[in-house]
């Protein structure tokens, strides 16, 4: 559980398995056990011999479990665990069984089969076949908490995949050696063609035992979607195991033809879901991809923004400096100097490079917020202050500014502009927030007391458009803005601020609509648990 | 005594307006200063005005609007459009629109005494009369 945090729930072995998919899980392993118990009385029934049966359950399983390999083998190549290398492993040996099997199932190329093999072989290569589920099941539970390799070197994965591959076709090849040229010293299973002995019931109850184990395991360690769905392989390998080995007379009964079908869904719906979990997982991915270049985008906009309207606020008083120079010059330049002139065009252009440098000094403030001059001061006359600052704004978008202010606050030490700064910078967002409002009272509400422990606790709230939930997390974050023409440096540096005054600002949604930005401020004398009355 | 040319300065920013008015005036060129569109329309100096300059960003009609105001009530103005953020769209836009040029602030006087040369063109030049 903890490593599916640390993959951030894109891969499949560390997915932990929701609710709704247990549920179904449930069902689908719950249908297959009810169906082995519907059939169980009429297992003996013989029916007609399908020559196609064979052939087309052998091919499926073939491919849907080459493809099961192929996208565990994917998974695997991410992860590293060993269990999926060694579940991946399993379905190959399983997709690559079917081949022997099909070629010596008898009467579906040659009447004893293609092998040149004996009545045996068929029934044992069909029993090695089937205890691959299990087996593969068991492997991978045990393994499931082995420690993964580190991910991203694709060398040791290579060859560990090349040697699974290796392992896997060898002992298939080993297997069918086995069920051809040992033949005559296998048990005897099968007496003919369709009858079995009674010795196919013990291969059966083995191959019951192996999947009760497998089943156990994954309950007990399994707790991913992987392990889950492999849950309900093991129930259709287990319903195959008790009508199609223990139940069954022979082939072509009932029992036959239905225990194949378990093997059947069960690798069909280990395909679907790993197809579909696979989509769901790329369809986040591309998802989460998108949202991160669009954010990447619209920060290099507001970047540009900024840089714009620095770029203008400097230029203005610059242009200013220059046409005054030129003028002043003229006014020199004349046959009879205007040196009245000349002198007013000197004292605008004095005035102008003061501008320029004041819009300087308000960009270094905002990118600057550690070291400005504080002073002790009262917070409420900064407030009213901030108020009348914003009036002409309010007035205009029509807000009903309420206030509610602690009369006996203590004085605090903070840089008088920078806290101005915060205040105006709340008041001025919640004003934006209210502009699209209009079926209710924009209502601005600042208030200030005094939180013992804390400080001065300053709120400013709004009836406006609230935050949406999904931008709470960004909310203070640099450039980041859901305005139009926002530059997304407000909140940051609000946020810096009030940090480097020692306080914290938060953003709670207001009752009932709207937002309140609240933040704290440590008095002067901080060992003071009361309110010390207002020095004069 | 010839009377002089007059130039209209619109532009909302009241430093640049001042400083053109005075340099304008220091070429002996009459100069009418203007906060916004607006005001320069409804003025008695709209159809004494030889040259226009006008800032391109204003709150309520931008300087191109504002061209495009005079251009529909058929008696354009030659106008220069001055913009202390430049941008090559409004550049392409405002010149394919019949401004005599776009200059970006801060600007050369010799620039600027170029574009209003071109802006009288074969009017009569107060500034070489007087």
């Amino acid at each position: 559980l903890t490593e599916a945090a640390d993959q951030n729930g894109i891969v499949l072995a560390n997915l932990p398995a929701g609710p709704t998919e247990r549920r179904i899980a449930f069902a689908v392993g719950l249908a297959i056990l009810v169906i082995a118990g519907v059939v169980a009385p009429f297992a003996s029934v013989q029916l007609p011999e399908n020559a196609a049966w064979i052939p087309i359950t052998s091919t499926y399983v073939f491919i849907a479990d080459l493809v099961t390999w192929a996208l565990l083998i994917s998974q695997y190549d991410i992860v590293r665990r060993a269990a999926l290398l060694v579940l991946a492993s399993g379905f190959l040996f399983t997709a690559l069984m079917a081949v022997p099997l099909l070629l010596s199932f008898p009467g579906t190329f040659t009447e004893a089969g293609l092998l040149g093999d004996g009545v045996q072989t068929n029934g044992w290569l069909s029993a090695f076949w089937v205890s691959g589920y299990p087996l593969a099941a068991i492997g991978y539970a045990v393994l499931k908490d082995r420690v993964p390799g580190a991910p991203g070197s694709h060398g040791p994965s290579r060859t560990a995949v090349a040697v699974s591959v290796a392992v896997s076709v060898v002992i298939v090849l080993a297997l069918t050696w086995i069920a051809t040229a040992g033949e005559p010293y296998l048990p005897k299973i099968f007496l003919n063609r369709a009858r079995a002995t009674v010795s196919i019931h013990y291969v059966g109850a083995l191959l019951l035992l192996l999947n009760a184990i497998a089943l156990l395991l994954l309950w007990l360690r399994q707790r991913s979607v992987i392990g889950l769905w492999l849950m309900v392989v093991m129930s259709g390998s287990t319903a195959n195991a008790l009508v199609g080995w223990i139940l069954t007379p022979g082939r072509f009964s009932l029992a036959f033809y239905v225990g194949r079908s378990f093997l059947v869904i069960t690798a069909t719906v280990m395909l679907i879901v790993l197809l579909t979990e696979t989509m769901t997982l790329y369809e986040r991915l591309a998802v989460s991809i998108f949202a991160q270049r669009r954010e990447r985008e619209s920060r290099m906009m507001t970047m540009e923004a900024l840089a714009a309207s620095i770029a203008h606020e400097l230029n203005q008083p610059l242009a200013a400096v220059v046409t005054n120079g030129s003028a002043a010059l003229r006014w020199l330049d004349r046959p009879v100097p205007n040196l009245l002139e000349a002198r007013a065009s000197l004292q605008q252009i004095v005035r102008d490079g003061h501008r320029a440098a004041e819009v300087l000094g308000s960009v270094r403030s905002l990118f600057q917020v550690a070291n400005r001059e504080r002073s002790p001061l009262f917070v409420n006359v900064i407030i009213r202050e901030v108020l009348e600052l914003a009036g002409t704004e309010l007035r205009s978008e029509r807000v009903l500014v309420l206030t509610d202010l602690a009369t006996d606050l203590p004085r605090m030490v903070a840089s008088q502009g920078q806290l101005q700064e915060v205040i105006l910078n709340l008041v001025r967002n919640a004003v934006d927030a209210m502009r699209p409002i209009t079926d209710r009272a924009r209502v601005l509400k600042v208030s200030s007391t005094f939180v013992s422990g804390q400080g001065v606790l300053i709120a400013v709230a709004d009836t406006g458009t609230g935050i949406d939930p999904k931008n709470v997390e960004g909310l203070f974050d640099a450039f980041f803005t859901t305005k139009p023409h926002g530059t997304g440096m407000g909140l940051a540096i609000c946020r810096s601020i009030v940090e480097a005054h020692g306080g914290r600002l938060s953003a709670a949604p207001n009752k009932p609509h709207g937002a309140v930005f609240r933040f704290t401020l440590p008095v002067e004398d901080e060992s003071s648990p009361h309110p010390a009355p207002s020095p004069s | 005594l010839a009377k002089k040319t007059v130039i209209s300065i619109v532009d909302d920013d009241e430093s640049a307006r001042k400083a053109l008015a005075n340099l304008m005036r220091s070429l002996d060129f009459s100069a009418a200063a203007f906060a916004s569109g607006e005001s320069f329309l409804r003025s008695n100096r709209l159809h004494g005005t030889a040259c226009l300059i006008a800032d391109v960003q204003m709150p309520e009609m931008t300087g191109l609007e504002l061209h495009s105001r005079l251009v529909a009530s058929g008696r354009p103005i030659p106008t220069i459009l001055i913009t202390a953020y430049h941008d090559e769209r409004v550049r392409a836009q405002a010149l394919n629109a019949g401004v005599v040029s776009y200059l970006t602030k801060p600007f050369n006087e010799s620039e600027l005494l170029a574009c209003i040369d071109s802006a009288l063109g074969d009017q009569r030049t107060g500034r070489r009369e007087s």
